[in-house]
């Protein structure tokens, strides 16, 4: 087997509770799409905004589905173990690529766009590439240890996403329901627009590929922690979505990027103003989370097709490389052109690959061994 | 590459295998009958010290001769002990008439040799192939007091001092199970320290007293003469900014943690016992939080973790406010701030950095004096330094508020070990907020989580129970619930036993349920 | 142990390297000098005069010392202005903490404001959470005021304006609450005048779109933020009383507001005529009426009828004045487009909004008479 490990049993030092588990799938969801989801959804499916991001939650919900019926058969190995035993080797290896494709590109993303906004609000004149090592630095150290670790980590960085909703929900003050009436005003092809739109935040789940033989417990815990984390990301950011929707005007939402940042900008406490400082700050500390989980999925992505062991080791270069492309998107035609690309991806692995996988398996009856014990 | 590592290392033999020196087998010496004949060998066996006191003596009539070194001996002991009951004797055997409490037979000389250096005296007599050892060692304790550096307001006064023994009865005192183990071990080649493990058997998980012993049967160096010595090579991480071993010379502290199924190192000549494997929040624990009522002791527990990250974070809070996000000051604030710090030269960074500097050093000059004089220092540094450093304008006064503050936050954490780590850590922080504003000290303390996280003593998770979460261990970590509220010993220590106390009580209309 | 000290001695570089980079976004608070308040007028041509105090503050041991440092400047843009004053000004210019921004009358009248507003809302460090206010006559005269007694002008007239709000005189607008991108509704600013060369309010301005187009006295302006829904934290009304032929000192009642309720609604009929309902209902303490004893349930009564006549008078007369200046205070354009977005599609909206028919009514219940009947 290439990976070496072959069915070797997972050590009981790397298992992880379903509640990490969901926590880690919760961390690596939420991100970047905190600040851009609601513009970005608004600018298709307009005052609507708020039914395509629960609409994504749904689709969603049925990825989680179709990769939990995959994982459940086998349960004692990784997604990148069972996928050269249902595709054979060399085409097992060539989806392999794409998939750490995808991972890399998607990781580079969220990086791209957190500079970008890093640049936006406070650091006008720092190199984009020092914000960018600043943040794969603090990934990296974590990425390069196992799954265990790093679920403790994201279960302690968990809280930060309650101080987001506190500070967000201040902003309510200046909320104006009337400005989401009427409802399906755009009609339901936008809505759709906005659910392609929005399923990017969404990613992160297939963390579920990685995790599940990790995870202690039966399978349908795992799937709870799962579909548990969906909801929370969905209720998260629909009550960012909603709350932006409220506050702003739809003409205002056209021309800020960032509206929870803009939100907040205005806050002022008796101990602090500026709330959008500290809500970034706060921000960053969550996208590095999901950094952490696409550094470590692209890592062992390519651990596996390299024939290494453990990541460890290769996770300082995929970080290096992750950074090299990050650093080429210089305007925001170029951010787009790669959001598309990403999109494709995505769209074609997980959510078409599965399907065939799942299809694969049923047909001709391939499965992994029960987990021992 | 080899160049620079020898350079940093003394270490000569780095990479030779590391044996197990063998103690030379010395060819044993059979004591001889003739008295002169031993005397010479033991004279030679201690390269003739001056020490060394020859007693002639008679016993029954027999000629004999009590050796040992005057520097470890009490005489008093040798009198009462040794000279005046075989003065009286009547009957033949020695080990009858002496009134010492340990008196040994032995018929060689070597084993002798290494005992008179542990304060025993030797009697040979004429024409007998053995010799008897009494002890009558010098002991001079210094009483039990309560330790300066861990004081308690309430709560027993005990402290350990310098002498393994005494310290082992102090715990004993307190724990009168038969399930306490005490296991003893002889460290450093040269030094020969006596070093005993305490822990519970019904308790401690017998994986990590393993791993203890494992690691304490390891060490393999001439000098291992108290127990902080023993502690770097013991612990996980020596390069972790954090303590990964708690080290505590009050007993009611290490009885605590014996009981939640932690083990314990005690050394001779230490006055400290070493308790693994802990956590994080230990270093925040003080025997007080426990004497007091539970209201009282949360409070303080949840100030002295407040404290943790004041210290850490303020200061560079401060300069991060002030070089990049002046923003978030409040208005009437911002112009008092304002006013202060227009006419400083320097930038933030630069006056904090002088002002830590300032207060570690006159920390450090307090500490090193006697302490009527430690007290004038701390007075004429913080206020004539103080006030002068503002009226010539190198800080401002805001950046004294601030350091101060912090001074005094990492002057509150319970334990030496960690209030240096907290220390240390700030200026780092500091330095990531000086070139990142916020950010940087967000990153600065994702690191700092990071690395608690990844982190282990004796394979238990350091910084349990917030990372792994353990909602129910919280109640003992973050704050102090009522002890009929702690049913259940903290998980990070794998207890063999969980449960520890029942909280089913007697009477009724009380808050307990 | 060779790739150990590869590995620290590269981490050691990175570090050195950020520290030697140095810091590229700093700005330190000591080299900035702070606006405090800030004024635009309009100039010849389509020129902006700007008009700034800038508020220097030295503290000593004995205490501190406020100055106020003027300067104007004749600028084609707001950030023109800004980059005229920097080189006017000793030290880094820097409107980030500036409390209050002032527009001339005429500005506010015959000019449209917005354009110059636009840098407010596009830079990250601009203050958002400023008040804005239109000033009788021009900005330049009122902040070259600099100081009132002790304090410096941006203090006074930001302390001015905020206890104002909190006895509702005035609405509570900053930067952020006007912009005014199809909101649906038109926005009021407070109105300050210079009397005996100190600044003193005078009531609202009202805007109709982004110009200036009627004022409310100050009595007004507290039935017109009843009417908006937009109390502060208190609200006395002092109202003329029952007793017609009262002799002098004796002709006042003053009541307290504790809490009102508003209901309004839009409705369009049949025929597409747009009408508007507005009932205001109050329960108010009477805390100074010296010409009635109100232990009697029929004089409290009484008084309860006259005065509910009075205010629904004075709300009809506001109602009327804010239709005149075409000023959509109560958001009836954004109703419109939430509940009837067909009926809004075809509107012309200037014109169809003076000719609106209102029904306004308020009704007010004495709950408490202080601690004398």
């Amino acid at each position: 087997m290439a990976s070496g490990r072959g069915t070797a049993m997972i050590a009981a030092k790397e298992k992880i509770t379903p509640g990490q588990f969901m926590m880690t799938v919760i961390q690596a969801q939420i991100g970047v799409g905190v600040l851009f989801l609601p513009s970005s959804v608004q600018s298709v499916a307009f005052n609507d905004a708020w039914i395509s991001v629960i609409l994504s939650g749904v689709t969603a919900f049925l990825l989680i589905l179709v990769m939990w019926g995959l994982a459940r058969r086998f349960p004692s190995v990784t997604f990148l173990e069972y996928l050269p035993l249902l595709l054979g080797k060399v085409f097992g290896k060539t989806v392999l690529v794409f998939y750490a494709a995808f991972f890399i590109l998607e990781c580079s993303l969220v990086l791209v766009l957190f500079a970008d906004v890093i640049k936006d609000w406070i650091f006008t004149n720092t190199p984009t590439w020092v914000i960018l090592s600043l943040a794969l630095i603090a990934s990296l150290y974590i990425a390069q240890e196992n799954i265990r670790t790093i679920a403790r980590f994201l279960v302690l960085t968990f809280v930060l996403i309650f101080l987001l909703v506190i500070i967000a929900a201040y902003a309510f003050r200046d909320a104006n329901i009337l400005y989401i009436l009427p409802i399906n005003q755009s009609g339901f092809p936008s809505i759709l627009k906005g659910v392609v739109k929005s399923m990017n935040s969404f990613y992160g789940f297939e963390m579920l590929l990685f995790c599940f033989p990790y995870v202690l417990g039966e399978g349908k815990s795992i799937l709870k922690a799962t579909v548990l984390a969906n909801i929370f990301s969905t209720l998260f950011y629909t009550f960012l979505v909603f709350t932006c929707l409220i506050v702003f005007s739809p003409e205002e939402l056209k021309v800020i990027p960032q509206p929870v940042l803009y939100m907040v900008k205005a806050l002022s406490f008796t101990i602090i103003e500026r709330a959008d400082l500290y809500f970034m700050t706060i921000w960053a500390v969550v996208v590095v989370s999901t950094v952490i989980a696409y550094l470590f999925m692209s890592s062992r992505t390519i651990s596996v097709l390299l024939g290494q062991k453990k990541h460890r080791r290769t996770a300082p270069y995929v970080a290096l490389f992750i950074l090299i492309i990050s650093l080429i998107p210089h305007n925001q035609e170029m951010i787009n052109v790669l959001q598309t690309y990403v999109g494709i991806l995505s769209g074609a692995l997980l959510v078409g690959f599965p399907l065939i996988l799942l299809g694969i398996s049923y047909g001709f009856g391939i499965k992994g061994k029960e987990q021992p014990g | 590459m080899g160049f620079f590592r020898n350079m940093f290392s003394n270490n000569r033999h780095v990479n030779m295998s590391r044996k197990k020196a063998a103690p030379a087998k010395e060819n044993d010496k059979p004591v001889s009958p003739t008295l002169q004949d031993n005397f010479a060998y033991i004279e030679q066996a201690l390269f003739r010290t001056e020490d060394l006191v020859r007693r002639p003596l008679a016993y029954l009539s027999k000629p004999g001769v009590l050796l040992y070194l005057s520097s470890v001996c009490d005489s008093q002991k040798i009198h009462e002990t040794i000279l005046k009951p075989m003065a009286q004797a009547g009957a033949d055997d020695l080990e009858v008439v002496l009134t010492a409490t340990l008196v040994e037979k032995y018929s060689s000389l070597e084993p002798v040799i290494d005992l008179m250096l542990r304060g025993y005296a030797v009697i040979f007599l004429e024409g007998r192939q053995e010799c008897h050892a009494v002890r009558a060692a010098f002991i001079n304790l210094r009483s039990v007091d309560e330790p300066a550096n861990e004081k308690s307001i309430q709560g027993s006064h005990d402290g350990f001092i310098e002498s393994l023994p005494v310290n082992l009865q102090l715990i004993r005192k307190q724990i009168n199970s038969r399930n306490l183990i005490v296991r003893r071990y002889t460290l450093g080649n040269i030094t020969k320290t006596d070093a005993a493990i305490v822990y519970l058997n019904n308790l401690a998980n017998p994986e990590v007293v393993d791993e203890i012993d494992q690691r304490i049967s390891a060490v393999n160096a001439d000098n291992i003469m108290s127990g902080y010595l023993l502690l770097e090579y013991i612990e996980n991480q020596s390069y972790s900014p954090f303590p990964q071993i708690l080290q505590t010379e009050r007993p009611d502290r290490v009885v605590g943690n014996l009981l939640e199924g932690r083990v314990a190192l005690l050394t001779e000549g230490t006055p400290a016992a070493l308790v693994m494997p802990v956590t994080f929040f230990a270093f925040y624990q003080s025997p007080d939080d426990y004497n007091s009522r539970s209201l009282a002791g949360s409070f303080i527990r949840l100030l002295r973790l407040f404290s943790f990250f004041i210290a850490i974070t303020l200061p560079a809070y401060y300069i991060a406010v002030l070089s990049f996000h002046y923003e978030v000051i409040p208005m009437e604030l911002f112009y008092q701030i304002k006013g202060s710090v227009e006419k400083i030269p320097y930038p933030p960074i630069l006056e904090a950095l002088f002002m830590e500097l300032a207060i570690e050093l006159l920390r450090e000059a307090g500490m090193r004096l006697p302490s009527p004089i430690g007290q004038t220092i701390g007075i004429v540094g913080g206020l004539v330094i103080g006030d002068a450093v503002v009226k010539v304008g190198l800080v401002s006064y805001p950046m004294i508020t601030v350091v101060a503050l912090t001074a005094i936050a990492s002057f509150v954490i319970p334990s030496h070990e960690m209030s240096y780590s907290v220390r240390l850590l700030r200026f780092p922080v500091m330095i990531l907020a000086s070139l990142f504003g916020f950010i940087g000290i967000f990153f600065g303390l994702t690191m700092i989580f990071a690395h608690l996280c990844k982190l282990e003593s004796f394979g238990t998770p350091y910084f349990a129970p917030a990372s792994p979460m353990r909602l129910k261990d919280w109640k003992d970590a973050l704050i102090r619930s009522p002890f009929w509220k702690l049913n259940e010993r903290p998980l990070d220590a794998r207890p063999l036993k969980l449960e520890q106390e029942n909280g089913k009580r007697k009477g009724n209309g009380d808050d307990r349920g | 142990m060779k790739k150990r000290w590869a590995r620290i001695g590269l981490r050691a570089g990175l570090c050195g390297f950020f520290l030697l980079c140095g810091c590229w976004d700093q700005h330190l608070l000591k080299d900035e000098r702070n606006v405090s308040i800030g004024g635009m007028d309009a100039g010849q041509g389509d020129k902006l005069v700007a008009t700034v105090s800038i508020r220097d503050i030295t503290t000593t041991e004995l205490g501190s010392k406020d100055l106020s440092e003027v300067h104007t400047v004749l600028a084609r843009t707001t950030q023109h202005a800004r980059d005229l004053l920097n080189d006017e000004v000793s030290g880094d210019y820097s409107n980030s903490k500036m409390r209050v921004l002032l527009l001339g009358e005429e500005l506010a009248k015959n000019h449209d404001f917005m354009p110059h507003m636009d840098v407010y809302y596009r830079d990250p460090k601009s203050p958002l959470s400023a008040r804005v206010a239109v000033t009788q006559g021009t900005a330049k005269e009122m902040v070259e005021l600099r100081k009132i007694g002790s304090r410096t002008i941006g203090l006074y007239i930001d302390n001015l304006l905020k206890s104002s709000v909190d006895t509702s005189s005035i609405p509570d607008v900053n930067i952020q609450t006007l912009h005014p991108l199809d909101r649906g509704y038109d926005f009021a600013v407070p109105y300050l005048t210079i009397k005996d060369s100190m600044p003193s309010l005078l009531g609202t301005a009202l805007f109709s779109g982004t110009r200036m187009t009627g004022k409310l006295n100050l009595d007004e302006s507290k039935l017109y933020l009843l009417l908006c829904d937009q109390i502060g934290k208190t609200l006395k009304l002092t109202l003329k009383s029952n007793t017609p032929s009262a002799p002098d000192g004796y002709e006042y009642v003053t009541v307290d507001v504790n809490k009102a309720k508003r209901k309004f609604k839009v409705t369009v009929t049949k025929d597409g005529e747009i009408r508007a309902r507005l009932h205001l209902r109050l329960r108010v303490t009477v805390v100074e009426d010296p010409s009635n004893h109100l232990y009697k349930m029929a004089v409290m009564h009484d008084l309860e009828r006259h005065l509910s006549r009075e205010l629904t008078s004075n709300a009809q007369d506001v109602v009327e004045k804010i239709q005149r200046a075409n000023h959509d205070g109560f958001g009836i354009a954004r109703r419109l487009m939430s509940f009837h977005p067909k009926v809004w599609e075809q509107l012309d909206w200037n014109k169809e909004y003076p000719r609106i028919p209102f029904d306004t009514s308020v009704s007010l219940q004495i709950i408490n008479t202080g601690i004398t009947d």
